[in-house]
């Protein structure tokens, strides 16, 4: 606003605007409609802030789907724009020459500045009402993501097998010595070869977004890890099927492409199987070791 | 001439408005409760006037604005929901309906219209976009409605330490409802700066004259747990070898007491002192306080009386100096102050009373300094609210898990401090069960 009235009198000196005011028909009727929309916009916008409260108030929703989130944004929004277009309005009716240095400036405002004003109004609502756009994956240069995603699954897969055979099957199933619990906290247990799994992979995700991984199933004992898009459960089907092969697809989520591979998750220890088919929320108690459980997802954004 | 008049009161009126909303906006210590759209919660009053504690200079909301303040009480929670789990693409079409990761998409606030407890802004039924069909794989829910599962006593959001299944099952019977369990002894960890304090007597006062007046402060020191430590008035009164003050600031405390501070500060008694503002006092409450309270600051001396060092007032009438709500009216006659009242006249074992604090500001377990100790959480927020986060501190000492879930659900049982029977069965031990049979 302030930049706006800075910037108006190098503008208007090149040519005054004002063949506009010949237009007026009635000056005293037109002079009263603005002076009022003026004094009107201005108390709208003053008063902007506590009217988004009670009109948000009575937008309350009786359902999660109707949160009013961008319509109070707008009102906002439209409060402050009213406030803005109160302070170009205000003054509009002075379209009559006048002498004084407070006209002068007056009218250098007025002839050009509420077709802009109003052109920021409206922008600023418009973008107050609009969510934010999804941006774009790196291009991970030289390295196809294909390559990528190979090279994590392979890192990922042996520390897995490491940490089953040598550690949960080892210490729990052979040696008898600790237990693999779910409340590995509560219980003073070790955390469970598939919570191991999310802590590193949601630790990852903490420092990089180049690439996200994450364990499923079609026969989850957590029914989030259960095939959300339509590329999860094509490639767990696809490697349940056939095991040898990796699946590659892409899918947008979210606004970015990504490319989506998955990888056969194999019980390669008792535990495993021992577990999966006593929990009493799996899907499935009759795994067998060598089976595919489930799979690896590993997705990397693509430009 | 008329118009003239009009842009100059228009043009006056503006600029004086916008010139003194701005230095308001642009003063740090101005109050600047003009520009709040609306109340704050009962959480955040306290601190309404640190406005940028949470904003950013355009009036945004950081995330890790409630994290500086919340992040290790969820992490301690094992928070069931925290962010990291839901940060994941495959979430994208979820996270469009409603964005988990932010505190604020449930907790807006400023606004007390639609603010339900623990300051959740959502309609009830939050847990519908993603648990609406949790009949399907869980008989024992089918006809319960989805805006009941945060607030009947069965589930929290973040917190369910002691409400996850197998926990109910584990627990469920065991033993009788309620029976002879104590506290566990009161743990002290100061950070002592010699090895081998030498005991002090009343000889050893080192106050100035004029500040050494009262002899009674003098004796009740000497008999003090402060004097048997070697702390003289010098140490408190006059901290590293500043001017002699009678009111000892936290920090002064905080020399050799780190960890009990730690919690105060975090929790609402303190968090004024924490956000850089004067000491909370009752006449900043919502609760109903006690009216002659009202000109009383919070700070480790409210409650304890560090010549004397007595820290069974703290655990009772320090609270009751203040709070004047139902439920603190009504200890006096509940079978917890009963209890209370038999520990204190030796009638019952140590740690056999309940005060206050016992249920409050309670003592825990913990690792300290590599060892295992018990420290007393100052933080009173840290077993208050949802109520449930008490369970397995507190009432599990001396209650069965039914019982304690069962009463935590009775706000009407809470209000009375517990003299009397819950008044209903929350039915999740049963749930748990049924499903393992
Ligand atoms: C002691 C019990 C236990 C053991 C041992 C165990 N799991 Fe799991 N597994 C679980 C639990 C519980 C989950 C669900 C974790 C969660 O909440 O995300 C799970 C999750 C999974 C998942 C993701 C889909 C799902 O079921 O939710 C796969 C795949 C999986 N495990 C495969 C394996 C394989 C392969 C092994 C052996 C290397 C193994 N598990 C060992 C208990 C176990």
């Amino acid at each position: 606003m302030m930049a706006a009235g800075v910037a108006a009198p190098a503008r208007v000196r090149k040519g005054p605007h004002s063949s506009r005011r010949g237009s007026i028909a009635f000056p005293a009727l037109r002079l009263a409609c603005v002076r009022a929309a003026g004094i009107g916009g201005w108390v709208a916008g003053f008063a902007g802030a506590p009217a988004r409260v009670r009109i948000r108030g009575l937008l309350e929703p009786a359902r999660f789907d109707r949160i009013p989130g961008a319509p109070a944004r707008c009102v906002r929004a439209a409060g402050i724009g009213g406030w803005v277009a109160g302070f170009a309005g205000a003054p509009a009716h002075v379209r009559r020459p006048a002498g004084s240095k407070l006209a002068v400036m007056m009218k250098l405002l007025v002839d050009r500045r509420p077709p802009a004003i109003a052109a920021v109004a409206l922008g600023a609502v418009l973008a107050a009402c609009g969510g934010g756009s999804g941006a774009g994956g790196d291009e991970p240069g030289g390295i196809s993501p294909q390559v990528m995603a190979d090279a994590l699954r392979t890192v990922i897969e042996s520390d897995r097998t490491v940490y089953a055979r040598h550690v949960v099957n080892r210490l729990q199933d052979e040696e008898q010595v600790i237990e693999a619990s779910e409340h590995w906290q509560d219980d003073r247990a070790l955390p469970l070869p598939a919570q191991m799994f999310r802590m590193g992979a949601e630790l990852a995700a903490e420092q990089t977004d180049l690439f996200r991984y994450a364990l499923l199933s079609k026969w989850p004992v957590n029914a989030q890890n259960a095939p959300k898009t339509e590329m999860e459960a094509a490639g767990l089907d696809a490697v349940a099927a056939d095991p040898s092969q990796p699946f590659y697809g892409t899918e947008t989520l979210g606004g970015v492409d990504y490319f989506t591979a998955v990888y056969p998750d194999v019980a390669v220890a008792e535990a495993c199987v021992n577990c999966h088919n006593a929990h009493p929320d799996s899907a499935r108690d009759d795994f067998e070791v060598g089976d595919t459980m489930g799979g690896v997802v590993i997705r990397i954004p693509v430009g | 001439m008329h118009s003239t008049f009009f842009r100059l009161v228009w043009l006056l009126a503006t600029v004086g408005l916008a010139g003194g909303l701005a230095f308001t906006l642009a003063s740090p210590g101005a109050d600047r409760r003009v520009f709040q759209p609306g109340p704050l919660t009962d959480g955040h009053h306290q601190i309404e006037i640190a406005c940028g504690r949470c904003h950013t200079p355009f009036g945004g909301v950081r995330q890790e604005a409630c994290l500086d303040c919340h992040a290790a009480e969820l992490e301690a929670a094992l928070d069931s929901h925290a962010a990291s789990i839901f940060d994941d693409p495959r979430n994208a079409a979820d996270l469009n309906r409603i964005d988990v990761r932010a505190c604020i998409t449930c907790h807006t606030e400023h606004r007390p219209e639609i603010t339900a407890a623990m300051g959740v802004t959502l309609p009830a039924d939050f847990c519908a976009p993603c648990h609406e069909s949790v009949a399907e794989d869980r008989p024992t829910h089918r006809g319960l409605s989805i805006d009941t599962c945060a607030s009947a006593g069965c589930h929290n959001y973040h917190d369910n330490r002691a409400l996850y299944e197998d926990f109910l099952v584990e627990q469920g019977d065991s033993g009788p409802e309620t029976f002879a369990g104590v506290m566990p002894p009161r743990g002290t960890w100061v950070s002592w700066e010699a090895a081998e304090p030498t005991p002090l007597t009343a000889a050893d006062a080192d106050a100035p004259a004029a500040a050494a007046g009262d002899r009674a402060l003098i004796d009740a020191w000497a008999g003090s747990a402060h004097a048997a430590a070697g702390v003289a008035c010098a140490d408190c009164h006059r901290p590293a070898g500043a001017a002699w003050t009678d009111d000892p600031a936290l920090s002064a405390c905080a020399a050799c007491h780190e960890l009990e501070p730690e919690g105060f500060l975090a929790g609402r008694h303190g968090m004024r002192l924490a956000a850089g503002l004067d000491a909370l006092s009752p006449a900043h409450a919502r609760l109903p306080m006690r009216q002659d309270a009202q000109p009383l600051v919070l700070g480790c001396g409210t409650c304890h009386d560090a010549h004397a060092v007595d820290v069974r007032r703290a655990a009772v009438d320090g609270c009751l100096t203040c709070h004047d709500d139902e439920h603190s009216a009504a200890y006096a006659d509940s079978p917890h102050a009963r209890a209370w009242a038999r520990e204190r006249s030796g009638a019952g074992p140590p740690g056999s009373g309940v005060s206050c604090a016992s249920c409050h500001l309670p003592r825990e377990p913990r690792r300290v300094a590599g060892g295992e100790g018990v420290v007393v959480e100052h933080n009173q927020n840290a077993n208050l609210r949802p109520n449930e986060k008490m369970i397995r501190g507190v009432c599990l000492r001396c209650h069965s898990l039914r019982l304690s879930i069962d009463a935590l659900a009775d706000p009407a049982l809470i209000r009375r401090n517990f003299a009397g029977r819950p008044a209903r069965h929350v039915e999740s031990i049963d749930m748990a069960r049924s499903r393992r049979e």
